[in-house]
């Protein structure tokens, strides 16, 4: 009982009343029940239909307990480590079924069959600019992965969610989201003023495109990406390949368990990640942004300790500051930090625009009879705050971060209940 | 001849900037500049490139066609190991002493360490990347059998390629976030000069 109670406990800053909750909820579910539920109904597999509905449940049921308590930072977390969890064994399973072996091979490479990754985006756009060849192996179309699909979804989310996708659409970030929130409170201390720790993702960026650059070649895939580990690693041939299989093996465990664990900030995505810092770039383009209400903010530097990517500092706070550091990933820790509900979700563009037009509504209606007035109120409250930057922001990237789960999350799922039946992961 | 050359610079400078940009970019956003300053590294920058050429231009006019038995792949690719493990130190060196400069060997460094100078031996390295356009045109010179020749074909290479690096020029300009670009560029030196030596340099020789 205190369990759910735990589990149902209401932030006063940021709930939505139940009508909007239902409202976005219904939507969410028909939005779930198009990418998750459609295909495995018509599927004259049970396990298959078994695998639609748990994802069809879990997904819907998250999203409706994001907006109903308002604890957003932990039932985003809940989603997006989902989303990481599900998404290697669908991957790895499906590398076994297509190659026979975890590993692509020179012949693999040269066929293009590799599946195209988000993070190398920054990669291949100056040598593109340049020699006009995409220098990542996968496929232009024909497969969910291929460089069009994905380059589609990343540019809808990038002009919705900008920066947000490291917290709610990429599936590689849950790793060390989740595991920055594992401990209460970190081992090890990390100063939220360091700018070296906090640019030094923007110094990645920098490398890896200049790398990339002079070879023509992907080399944070090659030599650095700590995800090869869990997804298609380097066969171990030659030297060569020994020494990026150990790369990849330390910068696995050493960004994506060690740190994040020990300092509670997310290693991995602040200071490696070249796509997370371009993201940093480009959220210039998105219609959200995370701000400060300085008359609200008390200056007591709560929020400054929580924020996992060091977007906050002093000199943010102190300095009266609107804005966080652009390597905030909106992912909402800050807000429940916050004792003054300070700190919120806001529209990029339209700040210029003070007066709020419900309000307006509202006053009009003093003369009414009070039942009229109190219908029409509702209605405008609840018109309200389904506009309101806090609402689209989640809708829109919780589904966009669906719609990404979409391609393999329901094939682990199935994968896994076949596993338990027929003692088999792999379907073929 | 020259006119070629000109034209040849101008059409591959694009693969000129692949083979330099990772250099130049880092290094040289990597040092507080004013325009006076910006201006003599950048002209530095330029006449080491344009001595590289030179002396390629030179040395390969001179040795005419008995070059061209040498210019297999495998020499291009040990030449080409052994620019980058000497640039990949120099990059070291100069990541180290920015964002070290409290221990004894940063200290030592910066002693003869003068941006100036620096500009002009990675200009020098530069110019002899052996970028792809960079064997077209010695492949063209080597034909010729003559020293002169050799030089002023490269020259007008240089003049072409030159074209591209023009920005170079500018980052004194950059106002807004120039601390940070700063901070930026000079862990990028330490990590680019790990990559070269390392990973273009050693690595491809094992």
């Amino acid at each position: 009982m205190q369990a759910l109670s735990n589990l149902l406990k209401r932030d006063p800053r940021t709930k939505l009343s139940i009508t909007s909750t239902v409202i976005l909820t219904v939507l969410m579910a028909l939005n779930v029940h198009f990418f998750h539920l459609g295909s495995s109904l018509q599927d004259k597999d049970i396990i298959s239909t078994i695998a639609g509905w748990i994802m069809f449940l879990f997904l819907v049921t998250v999203f409706f307990l994001l907006l109903y308590t308002g604890n957003i930072s932990k039932y985003r977390r809940i989603f997006f480590v989902a989303s990481a969890l599900l998404f290697f064994p669908a991957f790895i399973a499906g590398m076994y079924e297509t190659f026979g072996h975890m590993y692509l091979t020179e012949e693999n490479l040269i066929e293009n069959t590799a599946s195209y990754c988000h993070i190398v985006t920054p990669m291949v756009i100056l040598p593109y600019v340049f020699t006009k060849t995409i220098i990542f192996p996968a496929r232009i179309f024909s497969s969910a992965a291929s460089i069009y699909g994905m380059l589609i979804i990343w540019l809808l989310a990038t002009l919705v969610s900008g920066k947000g996708f490291c917290s709610w659409i990429c599936f590689y970030g849950g790793w060390d989201d989740g595991i920055s929130g594992i401990r209460k409170k970190p081992l090890l201390k990390i100063d939220p003023e360091n700018k070296k720790i906090r640019y030094f993702g923007f110094a990645m960026l920098a490398f890896v495109v200049l790398a990339s650059l002079i070879t023509l070649t992907v080399m944070y895939c090659e030599w650095l990406c700590p995800f090869k580990l869990i997804t298609e690693y380097t066969q171990v041939i030659n030297l060569k390949s020994f020494i990026a299989f150990a790369i990849f093996v330390l910068t696995f465990f050493g960004l994506v368990v060690v740190l994040p664990l020990i300092t509670k900030k997310r290693f991995q995505c602040l200071t490696f990640c070249p796509f997370g810092a371009f993201q940093s770039l480009l959220d210039k383009l998105s219609l959200y942004r995370v701000r400060i209400d300085t008359e609200k903010c008390t200056q007591c530097l709560r929020c400054i300790s929580v924020c996992p990517t060091l977007a906050l500092s002093k000199e943010i706070i102190l300095g009266k500051k609107t804005k966080p550091h652009i390597t905030c990933t909106k992912c909402g820790e800050c807000f429940k930090a916050c004792s003054q509900g300070a700190i919120g979700y806001a529209f990029a563009h339209f700040e210029k625009y003070k007066k709020n037009p419900f309000e307006k509504i509202i006053s009009k209606l003093e003369n009414h009879p009070t039942l009229i007035k109190k219908i029409v109120k509702k209605i405008v409250f609840t018109v309200k705050e389904l506009l309101s930057p806090q609402s689209l922001f989640i809708f829109s990237s919780y589904t966009l971060g669906m719609i990404i789960m979409s391609a393999f999350a329901r094939s682990t799922v199935h994968r896994t209940i076949n596993l338990i039946v027929n003692g088999s992961f792999l379907f073929q | 001849m020259i006119f070629e050359a000109l034209l040849l610079g101008l059409s591959s400078g694009t693969y000129c900037i692949i083979g330099c940009a990772p250099i130049a970019i880092p290094v040289f956003f990597s040092e507080s500049m004013n325009r006076k300053k910006n201006l003599i590294s950048g002209l530095l920058f330029f006449a080491g490139r344009l001595a590289g050429y030179l002396i390629f231009g030179a040395v390969m006019g001179a040795l005419g066609a008995f070059t061209a038995s040498y210019l297999d792949p495998a020499l291009k690719r040990t030449l080409s190991n052994y620019a980058y493990i000497i640039v990949g130190l120099l990059l070291i060196a100069s990541g180290l002493m920015y964002n070290f400069p409290r221990l004894k060997f940063c200290t030592k460094i910066k002693k003869i360490y003068k941006f100036e100078a620096w500009a002009l031996i990675y200009g020098l390295l530069t110019g002899l990347s052996f970028c792809p356009p960079f064997f077209a045109a010695a492949a063209r010179v080597y034909g010729g059998a003559d020293s002169i020749n050799g030089i002023l074909y490269f020259l007008a290479f240089f003049l072409g390629t030159s074209l591209y690096f023009l920005p170079l020029f500018g980052i004194h300009l950059i106002k807004k976030h120039a601390q940070n670009f700063m901070l930026i560029a000079r862990i990028v030196v330490l990590l680019m000069g790990v990559y070269f030596f390392l990973f273009l340099g050693i690595f491809n020789a094992l």
